[in-house]
């Protein structure tokens, strides 16, 4: 095992240096620079064009700056923002995203809970026209154009029925004086829906021991209800109610969105890995056993089929970044989409590679993630 | 050995086009029984209809001056734009008095050519690096799969906005660079991982022992076996590929000079797009073109699905 | 007495002040003055943090008058000593910092001092690059201390308007004592400059009417009103002849220029506040958000220095409460030809084609109305400077005139056609340059446009931005190359990116485009010295703005003459006259602009006035509008 996630770590510093290599590249093969957007004010004298350069990094021969670049990313520096000067990229990404991370978190969770089931229920009835509405209606809302579904969305909740705000992720004058930083609530935010999750999981093991089903999924549903009943408490006592139930209110359409979108993903993977597992022989013997349908769908097939959801699922997770541009844009939600749009357009390129390359680590980490996960919960998969 | 005088041999091409049109019509039963993938056939099927349409009512009915989608103008209407539809305009003007509908059936053509281009494009590379990589392995493989594992860490549509400002993108290019792209990325992967399970199949080793070159076994062997799944793929890509361009031109990104993304975006960028229901005319139907569009191939992809995949099948 | 009672009066006004919310399009990139006036000189940036800071004088609108801010009256003369050039500049007393302190001399010369300091091979001024080199123009040679309320400007020869006028003395002031031990801090780091923009000020005192509070990234910015402001109570009148009358009786300052009360009835009366407690500058990262909270009232106003867009307009104009107005635009969009190439270094080609381009029509047909067809470098709406005699090729010409006096000029110059344009029913509605005459002779579509030498036209292309980044200006170029193809003229419009063109029509080794479509927004509407920026053979360099090429011996001498004039009135007739020489060589069509629609609540927040060139954005900053609910 520990072989094999040494071998891994070994392509994925290799994969990553390409990487580094191709976003700079790419950067660099983008006409002019920053610098040509000052040359729209014709005072500016060409001494103070060149001082500019100099100062953002940008004279010097390619390799050089190449080499600038990728000592700077191994050592955790991802340079200065040209459109924030001289505030670092890293302290940007640091404030962007948290929100960014909470808004899809919580969006790829409820799709998850969602589709999870669904595929499961709907591969189940194979051919019965539940299965073709669901499925049909997941495939609608899996290729529906985002921003269509985002004027929809706001449309009806935030236009015509005016329950939520139309953007932005918190009220100005609530927050005049707060006392506590947004950031740090969107940190906490994420805390909780990560301690959640692992609460959740975690009940599988507690429970391990409860013989009979039933008492077993109530405890495990006991155990959940229970903390996020602690969390609210938590929440509510600490005096940041007013503040945090701000930030939900004004996550819920954005939330709404992507929940609507990826749920028709993780459905329909989860029904096709389904139907794959349903003909797996292992499924045919638990049902000539005489198991109950029931069983043998949570049992043995769901838990297998799990496997690749839980897989598109974590993957999918290091796309944050791309799959906000539109949504964050929608909603206004000044995360990492948000602004990796921004600095592509303003050709802040450190920001713009900046989020890139931090894109591309957590991707690969969460590559890895997926193979260990794989290697410890797939019984057909040894290393 | 005897000479069969009199009997007639039936010609190749007879006996193939014969066991084609029998797999045909026993895959295209398949197809009908998935029940979703025939929906898919007949939105594009109406698409096409309105692609076919929009030149034959230019040529007739709607007089280029007022109807052209880009040039377009309807002084009729002076200081009423964007209207609402009537009997001259079914589906309105925008704010700069085009009318909606030509816009929208005009556009349909550049959507086609734009989706299957590149879905073509990806297919073909896909299909060949897949067979080639899962025929030969070693270090060729090796490369190819870092390649696609490097492409797959791209964001696609982040990756775009800034190609777009190394290349110059007009449809065929975005086509060109989509297609290129994505037929590098995980499609090689899935492909690959098919084509080795036809590379074990014991004809492959009759063919090897046969002495057919490797080039002959790719072309006749693997390609014909994994192009089934391929097809499935391209369907899949077509949506991908719409999708991306009706976001990038939505965005303002793209140097086309209509689409039904730019369309929302005149819409937008004007400031109706928030007034919603007031002026729907201006975003419902590129909105719902786009997104049908999409729909529509993505499936014929699941439909095909059921007839590539067996277990996906109604036992 | 007065004076105790006009104090009353004052605190009277004050205490009825509110908060106010104004919407803002883009986030702050910084709080730190240095980088906000250098790089980080975003319109958004200036908006929340410009209104901290003063400067000796300034332009006031909505006339534009020159009038002092910080200073105590006009300059004085330059006299010239050991062949250096000199004039002194008194400050105003009674004027304080947040913290206490008066603002004296010592404040003034260490600014100035700073932006003067020699830094790795050159001033601190060009080092921090945006704006600050126009304030430190490089014949300004030193600002010394006279006494603690003088201070005496040191120019290598006499200066011209640029440099001193609407340069030196529209600097903004910092105060030492805050910034000299920062500034001494910078100085022993490697990177003097980047170290003095990488301070985050806090609690930094200032003299400005609003006080920066509080900046939520993403989210919005908050300003609070200055109780120590100099500026509360102090009334400044402007007479419709020209004059004005600055008077503040909380420091018994009165001030008369221009004529003062003799030029004629008052035209506007303001009395400087600010009268609001705090305004609230929440952050919308798209304009439908905006608008969406101006009609539920959630803002009274949201700046935008491109204007609404018809859509919003049209939508806001049934939403009760909220009042639309239009302003003229201080800016033009312009066609731009590469006079280093042929054929466009033919002034009868540049003419030909400026009277091929129907401005009305794209501007009343196309457009309906939401583009203001501009014929001059210097916008109609600047009476001052603007020059109303100038040629205008093609002007109230119908398409088929246009089309044969277009012929006309061309074949004059020696251009030739293999088949010539020949307009056939003119004036009808079948008016075409192809088609079958009554008569039954058939008129072929024109082809093969040759130069004078006989060769025929190269493609030329024609750079605009595309739909996506502005659709008016992409219809536009669409029209122009529909025109000039008609005439088989090989002209053929690349609809594309801003950057792509910035980075075309700027390249690094010149200027490489045939015809390209932008805009410019101007600078400072009392002194337009960009006439000088673009046309000026000296900038015809690489990355130098006069992008087609223009070399005129005549306008060269008049830009000069122009930048180097030490009074408007001086200024006046030379750019009359280079706007007669641009209008008839046509370097630049100018094309058209949008006017500058702004909306806001009337039943919120009141302005003092509303006509101002440039929009209301303008009536800046804020001390003078009035929150009403």
């Amino acid at each position: 095992m520990l072989r094999f996630i040494l071998s891994r770590l070994v392509q994925i510093a290799i994969t990553f240096f390409l990487f580094l290599t191709v976003v700079f590249l790419l950067f660099q093969a983008m006409p002019g620079d920053y610098t040509k957007q000052f040359i729209m004010n014709p005072k500016i004298p060409p001494e103070a064009r060149k001082a500019l350069q100099e100062r953002l990094g940008l004279t010097g021969s390619v390799w050089d700056q190449y080499i600038h670049y990728v000592r700077n990313v191994f050592t955790g520096n991802l340079g200065v923002s040209f459109q924030h000067y001289p505030r670092e990229v890293w302290d940007i990404i640091k404030e962007r995203l948290p929100r960014t991370a909470v808004l899809f978190l919580v969006a790829e969770l409820v799709a998850f809970a969602l589709g999870y089931p669904l595929g499961k229920y709907i591969a189940w009835r194979r051919g019965r026209t539940s299965d073709y509405v669901v499925t049909v209606t997941g495939i609608l809302f899996y290729t529906i154009f985002t921003p269509l579904l985002a004027i929809i969305l706001l449309f009806v909740f935030s236009n015509a029925l005016g329950w939520f705000r139309s953007g932005g992720f918190l009220t100005p004058s609530l927050w005049l004086r707060p006392p506590v930083q947004p950031q740090t609530v969107f940190l906490l935010l994420t805390a909780t829906v990560l301690g959640l999750l692992g609460l959740w999981s975690g009940s599988f093991f507690l429970t391990k021991r409860i013989g009979h089903p039933r008492p077993r999924a109530w405890t495990r549903r006991g155990l959940v209800l229970f903390g996020v009943i602690l969390a609210t408490w938590a929440w509510w006592s600490s005096g940041l109610g007013p503040y945090v139930w701000d930030i939900v209110w004004h996550m819920f359409l954005p939330v709404l969105a992507v929940t609507l979108i990826s749920f028709g993903g993780t459905m329909l993977l989860m029904r096709d890995s389904m139907l794959e597992v349903i003909r797996e022989d292992y499924i045919t013997t638990a049902k000539a056993k005489g198991l109950p349908d029931k069983v043998v769908r949570d049992k043995h097939a769901a838990r297998t089929a799990l496997l690749p959801t839980v897989t598109n699922f974590t993957i999918g997770l290091g796309f944050i970044v791309s799959g906000g541009i539109v949504t964050e844009t929608m909603f206004s939600w000044k995360g990492m989409g948000l602004t990796y749009l921004e600095a592509v357009l303003q050709q802040d390129f450190p920001l713009a590679m900046g989020c890139l390359t931090f894109t591309g680590i957590l991707v690969l980490l969460l590559h890895l993630v997926v193979d260990v996960l794989y290697a410890l919960l797939d019984p057909r998969i040894s290393y | 050995m005897t000479t069969q005088v009199g009997t007639r041999f039936e010609p190749l091409w007879k006996i193939r086009l014969r066991l084609f049109l029998k797999s045909f019509q026993k895959n295209w039963a398949l197809f009908w029984e998935s029940r979703i993938g025939p929906i898919g056939l007949g939105i594009i099927l109406v698409f096409v209809l309105m692609m076919i349409a929009h030149p034959i009512l230019m040529a007739t009915v709607w007089e280029p001056r007022v109807y052209d989608p880009i040039m377009g103008f309807d002084p009729t209407l002076l200081g009423k734009h964007p209207a609402p539809p009537s009997r001259a305009h079914p589906l309105g003007t925008d704010p700069i008095g085009r009318d909606i509908l030509s816009q929208l059936m005009w556009s349909t053509r550049s959507e086609f050519a734009l989706g299957v281009t590149s879905a073509l494009i990806t297919v073909v590379i896909g299909t060949l690096i897949g067979a080639i990589c899962a025929y030969f392995g070693g270090v060729v493989d090796a490369i190819f799969m870092r390649i696609a594992d490097l492409v797959m860490l791209f964001p696609f549509i982040a990756l775009l906005m800034v190609l777009r400002s190394v290349v110059h993108l007009d449809l065929l290019r975005l086509a060109l660079v989509m297609g290129i792209l994505s037929g590098f990325g995980g499609i090689t992967i899935t492909l690959k991982a098919q084509a080795l399970t036809v590379k074990v199949k014991p004809y492959i080793e009759a063919a090897k022992v046969a002495g057919g070159s490797a080039f002959h076994i790719i072309r006749r062997h693997i390609i014909p076996n994994i192009m089934p799944l391929s097809f499935l793929y391209m369907m899949f890509n077509v949506t991908g590929a719409v999708f991306t361009e009706a976001v990038l031109s939505y965005f303002g990104l793209l140097d086309i000079r209509m689409s039904w993304g730019i369309m929302i975006h005149t819409a937008a960028s004007a400031g109706y797009l928030g007034a919603f229901s007031q002026y729907w005319w201006l975003w419902a139907p590129p909105g719902a073109a786009i997104t049908l569009l999409c729909f529509a191939f993505y499936l014929v992809g699941r439909g095909l699905d059921t007839v590539v995949n067996p277990r996906l099948r109604k036992r | 007495m007065r004076k105790a009672l006009a104090v009353v009066a004052v605190v009277g006004v004050l205490a009825a002040g509110q908060v106010l919310h104004i919407g803002l399009f883009e986030d702050l990139t910084t709080t730190n003055i240095w980088a906000q006036i250098g790089p980080d000189a975003t319109v958004w940036n200036t908006y929340v943090l410009g209104g901290q800071y003063g400067s000796l004088y300034g332009s006031v609108p909505p006339t534009w008058t020159w009038l002092p801010s910080l200073a105590d009256g006009f300059p004085s003369d330059f006299v010239e000593e050991d062949g250096k050039w000199v004039a002194t500049v008194k400050i105003r007393q009674g004027i304080t910092w947040t913290d206490g302190t008066p603002l004296t001399a010592d404040d003034v010369v260490f600014t100035f001092n700073v932006l003067l300091t020699q830094v790795g091979g050159m001033r601190m001024a060009l080092a921090l690059g945006g704006n600050w080199p126009a304030y430190c123009p490089d014949t300004l040679l030193a600002v010394e201390k006279v006494d603690d309320y003088t201070v005496k400007f040191v120019y290598a020869e006499e200066p011209g308007l640029g440099e001193w006028t609407f340069g030196a003395l529209g600097c903004p002031i910092v105060q030492k004592a805050y910034w000299e031990p920062k500034f001494q801090a910078a100085l022993q780091t490697e990177d003097p400059a980047g170290s003095l923009l990488a301070v985050v000020p806090v609690d930094e005192p200032i003299l400005g009417g609003y006080d920066f509070a509080r900046w939520e990234p993403g989210a919005f910015a908050v300003v609070e009103r200055n109780p120590t402001y100099y500026g509360t109570g102090e009334i400044l009148t402007l007479y419709e002849g020209g004059g004005a009358e600055i008077s503040n009786p909380r420091l018994n300052y009165r001030f008369e220029a221009y004529g003062g009360a003799k030029t004629g009835p008052v035209l506007h009366k303001l009395v400087e506040g600010p009268y609001v407690d705090s305004i609230i500058y929440p952050i919308y990262l798209n304009q439908d958000a905006a608008v969406l909270a101006l009609q539920k009232g959630e803002i009274a106003m949201f700046l935008n220095p491109l204007g609404l867009a018809k859509g919003f307009e049209d939508r806001l104009k049934a939403t009760p409460g909220v009042q639309i107005i239009a302003n003229p635009p201080w800016g033009f969009r312009y066609l731009a030809f590469n006079m280093r190439r042929e054929p466009m270094n033919y002034k009868a080609f540049r003419v030909a084609i400026a009277t091929l381009i129907d401005r009305e029509y794209v501007a009343n047909s196309v457009f309906q109305g939401i583009i203001t067809p501009m014929y001059s470098v210097v916008p109609e709406s600047n009476p001052f400077w603007h020059n109303p005699d100038i040629v205008v090729y093609g002007k109230g010409l119908t398409h088929a005139e246009r089309v044969a006096e277009a012929v006309r000029i061309l074949k004059e110059a020696g251009f030739s056609w293999d088949a010539e344009p020949k307009v056939i029913n003119p004036g009808t509605r079948n008016e075409a340059v192809i088609g079958v005459l009554p008569d039954g002779q058939v008129v072929p579509a024109p082809k093969g446009f040759k130069l004078p030498d006989g060769r025929y036209c190269p493609e030329l292309e024609l750079l605009a931005p595309s739909a996506g980044y502005d659709p008016l200006r992409a219809t536009f170029a669409l029209y122009i190359e529909q025109w000039c193809r008609e005439l088989a003229i090989p002209i053929k419009a690349n609809l594309t990116g801003f950057n792509v063109i910035v980075n075309k029509v700027w390249a690094p080794d010149g200027f490489d485009f045939d015809i390209y479509m932008l805009g410019w927004s101007l600078g400072n509407p009392a002194f337009p010295d960009y006439l000088y920026y673009f046309w000026h053979s000296s900038q015809d360099v690489p990355d130098g703005f006069n992008t087609p090429g223009y070399r005129n011996p005549e306008f060269d001498r008049l830009a000069e003459a122009f930048l180097k004039a030490k009074s408007v009135e001086e200024a006046r007739p030379l750019v009359f006259r280079m706007q007669e020489l641009l209008a008839e060589d046509v370097p630049y069509v100018v094309l058209f602009d949008t006017p500058i629609k702004e909306a806001f609540r009337a039943d919120m927040i009141e302005f003092p006035y509303t006509e101002v060139l440039g929009g209301i954005q303008f009536v800046w900053p804020l001390t003078t509008v009035k929150a009403l609910k």
